[in-house]
């Protein structure tokens, strides 16, 4: 490419090169498998301790497993989480599984990296409400967690190897599931229901946000494009505003995040603010205000019994454990 | 001080020479290649990425791209080049013309990807709605023959009410015809709608979108007057094909925005300038290579020239160092020439002070001598007038003893001879010729002592020889001193106070130069009527003397300096000055000393102490 010509063209050549077998692929993608992302086992098993660990917070109550409890589908189940002295935050709590396939990182996509997010609910202060000096200065009284964390890093204990380990953890935290293996070619893994819910879920336009390999995550969209889901909204608050609250654009206004419906069976109740506590419930309300378009009751059942199939089979298996768990 | 200066000023070039050599060398290595490369790469990469991203949008656009992963992914690579790219370039060097084209290409980028981020949002609600439009009006036109097929059954069977019962009521019989015709419209429209939709999506024009909106208008006015079943559909399907008009405006702003961003020219424009500034700098780097080898060269020439002259130094100080020893030797042959000179010349300072003093001695001695010489002269004389009488009484007495022995003798002869010989004898008598003659002898014998006694003096005075040794009676030497000094003491009252003193060892003659010194300067201090005192007193192991005057005295300005050779108060001529200071020599050779205090107008005390042993025998 030596000379001027300009991207477009070249990108339109290139393009009737390649449209052609491409059209036949899936919107949906498998995960990887853990072997395949090559991960650092040490920071992972670091990660994982200080994902328990309450000295990230203030008052020593919160860790970030408060809010995502792995045997809770990554989240909380709450509306809204509950932060230090019991505060109750703004914002429902996303599942933190496979959270490493999300482009951005919390429903108005503020934070680019797994890193950087972590910053955010430390500091929150109806959530960890601490600071990083605080927090080091508590962990490096932990002698054994310091010689731990230079076991691995040249460097004395500080904010970014802690975020480091943290989102090593994170994305080890990845639920292939049953549809995962449907995708991959193991046509019996799923049932006959679920691959009629899934064509729905195509034909009907759901897949047109919720697509790629986490089933979302990769975009933003406005929350009720073919009507205005706020009118009717109940409890308004800041965090309806969405990704306006980041860029400030009037086109961002009630802009979010289109969440991964991966364990999305496992993760009610639903949307930013935690509104809807059914999963039908809430397919009924894209239905209405994204779709705009209305659809048989059977349909969208099956596009329900075809979101079970996205749950991760070890999380199906880890749920029958919980004591009373609500099953759609 | 001045040492110290020049070295500050040495190290102070060498330290400046250094830092331009550093400056030089710096110049000449610093190019950051590995920024230079890794801005070459991070262009490549981006010019790749950017391009590669182009075609996934347009994928997406048409449909080709099932989900937007592919157009998500990069996003973060994107960031993060375009992110170290600015770092980067900022580590260039001279990278002012640089970084106006970095912050443009940064910004495109930034346009770029939330523009790429608005195209995924709208371009899903738009692909969402085009997509349901044909099953939207498909639905519809289902609906609608259906309804049209119970008209038409309620038409046939002259039976208005039915199916439509509510609705149509108190409709007449034409009023169904009217709708029958109404739904046929609404089929028809709807199949418009979507062709004319469909087509919009494809060549969007102006004209095609206002008969799209009348379409659509018409549908809206006309569905409040249909079946509430269709209504509820033709209100989606509108809402729909609004929607589809709306974002293929929007996504059609958004492509043309995107094609607008001069990203791929941007990234050309930089590779181009960082280039530039790669052959620029590059350029640089081998100017400053060449000011390096011509400074370096001349730093070398420097030092040559420093190693010659160091060569060179090293080379005199070499010969300067063979020659040192000759011009020691040379040095100190001529020193010692010139001391010799000196101790000779001193020698004969020395003696022509001796001289001196022996000249002033000779002139008392001589008048000395010639007294008792002069009486013993004129005795003589006197003895051998009187000694020719005494021949004449010999010579008649001699006559006398012959005639008488003489038989032929006559009385006569005999009694005259006789007569001669009376009367000689008797006239010897008269004067007392033998008496006087006798007196005349015994003096001259007296006067010849006289001399004998001074010429002994002179002889112990005036042995030259320094170096001999031998025990020594200050007493006597003084006493002996006094005689040669005679003619000068000889008015003054002379107090001797001798103590019962041990000989010394020492050298005679010069002590009794000394002593002759001390006394001729009291005698010289002292007028008419002067009194000198020589005082001995045996101490433990020494000896001292002193020489008292009751003269003028020494003033104190000079008392310090008359030690000093040629210090001298007397006339030019009349002394050498040299007297005092020879006379310290000696005493200070003896191991002794010699002090003297004085006040003017009351006297002077000269102090000499002499050591028993003055000087090893041997």
């Amino acid at each position: 490419m030596e000379n001027h010509t300009n991207g477009w063209q070249t990108a339109f050549l290139l393009f009737l090169f390649t449209v052609g077998p491409a059209s036949a692929a899936e919107p949906l993608r498998a995960l990887p498998s853990l072997e395949e992302l090559e991960l650092d086992e040490q920071k992972i098993k670091l990660g994982e301790r200080l994902f328990s660990d309450t000295r990230l917070s203030s008052d020593n109550t919160i860790s970030c497993a408060s809010c995502h409890d792995l045997a809770r589908g990554g989240a909380d189940n709450l509306q809204h989480s509950i932060g230090i002295g019991g505060q109750k935050g703004d914002i429902n709590a996303p599942t933190i599984f496979n959270s490493a396939y999300n482009f951005r990182l919390f429903w108005d996509g503020r934070a680019d990296t797994l890193e950087e997010q972590v910053s955010g609910p430390v500091h929150h202060p109806k959530e960890m409400g601490s600071s990083w000096t605080e927090i080091l200065t508590k962990l490096k009284q932990d002698k054994a967690l310091v010689k731990d964390f230079e076991a691995i890093f040249d460097t004395e204990l500080k904010s970014e190897n802690i975020e480091a380990v943290i989102a090593e953890f994170q994305r080890s935290l990845i639920t292939p599931s049953r549809f995962d293996r449907y995708l991959q070619g193991d046509k019996t893994a799923i049932t006959n229901k679920e691959l009629q819910g899934y064509n729905k879920f195509k034909s009907y336009g759901c897949v047109a946000c919720h697509q790629g390999v986490n089933v979302g995550g990769n975009m933003f969209q406005k929350f009720g494009v073919m009507g205005d889901y706020f009118k009717t909204s109940p409890n308004p608050s800041d965090a309806d505003l969405g990704r306006y609250n980041v860029t400030g654009r009037k086109a961002d206004m009630h802009v979010f995040k289109v969440p991964s419906l991966r364990n999305i069976a496992l993760t009610a109740p639903y949307f930013h603010n935690g509104s809807v506590k059914t999963l039908p419930e809430a397919v009924d309300v894209m239905f209405k205000y994204q779709l705009g378009r209305p659809a048989p009751e059977e349909d969208k059942a099956l596009i329900v019994t075809f979101l079970k199939s996205l749950n991760g089979e070890a999380m199906e298996k880890s749920l029958a454990n919980l004591p009373t768990e609500q099953q759609q | 001080m001045k040492k110290t200066a020049s070295l500050l000023i040495f190290i102070i070039v060498l330290t400046v020479l250094a830092a331009i050599f550093a400056f030089l060398y710096s110049q000449s290595q610093n190019i950051n290649s590995e920024a230079y490369n890794r801005v070459n790469d991070d262009l490549r990469s981006l010019k790749q990425l950017d391009a590669e991203w182009n075609v996934d949008v347009l994928r997406s656009k048409v449909g080709s791209n099932q989900h937007y992963d592919p157009l998500t992914s990069p996003q973060k690579l994107i960031r993060e080049l375009k992110d170290s790219l600015g770092t980067l370039t900022g580590k260039l060097e001279q990278h002012s013309n640089i970084l106006p084209t970095v912050d443009k290409f940064q910004t495109a980028i930034e346009t770029k990807l939330n523009l790429v981020e608005d195209f995924k949002s709208q371009h899903a609600i738009f692909k969402n709605s085009l997509t349901f439009l044909p099953t939207a009006v498909e639905q519809l036109q289902t609906h609608i023959d259906g309804e049209l097929g119970a008209q038409n059954t309620a038409k046939s069977q002259g039976q208005s009410l039915r199916v439509l019962q509510t609705p149509l009521s108190n409709k007449s019989f034409d009023k169904l015809e009217d709708n029958v015709s109404k739904l046929q419209i609404l089929r028809i429209q709807s199949g418009e709608l979507l062709t004319e939709l469909l087509k919009y999506n494809l060549t969007p024009d102006e004209e095609l979108k206002s008969r799209i909106e009348t379409l659509m208008a018409n549908l809206e006015e006309s569905k409040d007057d249909h079946w509430e079943k269709l209504a509820g559909e033709v209100t989606v399907l509108v809402a729909h094909g609004r929607t589809v008009l709306k974002q293929r405006d929007i996504e059609g702003d958004i492509l043309s925005e995107l094609d607008q961003i001069p990203t791929a020219t941007l990234n050309d424009e930089l590779n181009q300038l960082v280039s530039e500034n790669f052959e620029q700098r590059l350029g640089e780097q081998n100017q400053y290579r060449r000011y390096l080898m011509i400074y370096a060269g001349v730093l070398l020439l420097l030092l040559v020239y420093a190693a010659y002259r160091l060569l060179h130094a090293f080379r005199e100080l070499k010969s300067a160092n063979e020659n040192l020893e000759q011009h020691v030797v040379e040095r100190t042959s001529d020193l010692n020439q010139a001391l010799s000179h000196l101790q000779e010349s001193q020698a004969q300072l020395v003696q022509s002070e001796k001289m001196a003093s022996l000249g002033q001695m000779v002139a008392g001695i001589t008048h000395e001598i010639n007294t008792p010489l002069a009486y013993v002269k004129s005795g003589l004389e006197i003895t051998r007038m009187r000694l020719g009488e005494i021949g004449e009484l010999v010579t008649a007495t001699s006559t006398l003893s012959h005639t008488l022995t003489d038989e032929n003798a006559t009385d006569e002869a005999i009694h005259s001879q006789l007569q001669q010989v009376s009367e000689l004898s008797s006239e010897l008598d008269e004067t007392e010729t033998m008496k006087e003659t006798q007196g005349l002898l015994n003096d001259g014998i007296h006067g010849m002592d006289q001399i004998s006694e001074i010429i002994t003096g002179l002889k112990n005075f005036s042995r030259m020889d320094r170096a001999k040794v031998s025990a020594f009676d200050v007493n006597d030497g003084l006493e002996s001193t006094l005689k040669i000094a005679n003619n000068i003491v000889k008015h003054k009252s002379v107090l001797k106070k001798y103590d019962d003193v041990r000989a010394i060892t020492c050298s005679p003659s010069s002590i009794n130069q000394v002593f002759l010194n001390l006394i001729t300067n009291a005698a010289q201090a002292t007028d008419e009527e002067g009194e000198i005192q020589l005082i001995t007193t045996q101490m433990e192991d020494a000896i001292k003397t002193e020489v008292r005057d009751n003269g003028k005295g020494i003033p104190a300005e000079a008392l310090d300096k008359i030690f000093d050779p040629f210090f001298t108060t007397k006339e030019i001529g009349q002394g050498t000055g040299l007297g005092l200071s020879i006379v310290q020599r000696i005493i200070t050779e003896h191991s002794g000393t010699i002090t003297v205090s004085s006040k003017e107008g009351v006297g002077t005390c000269f102090t000499v102490i002499l050591p028993n042993n003055a000087i090893q025998e041997g």
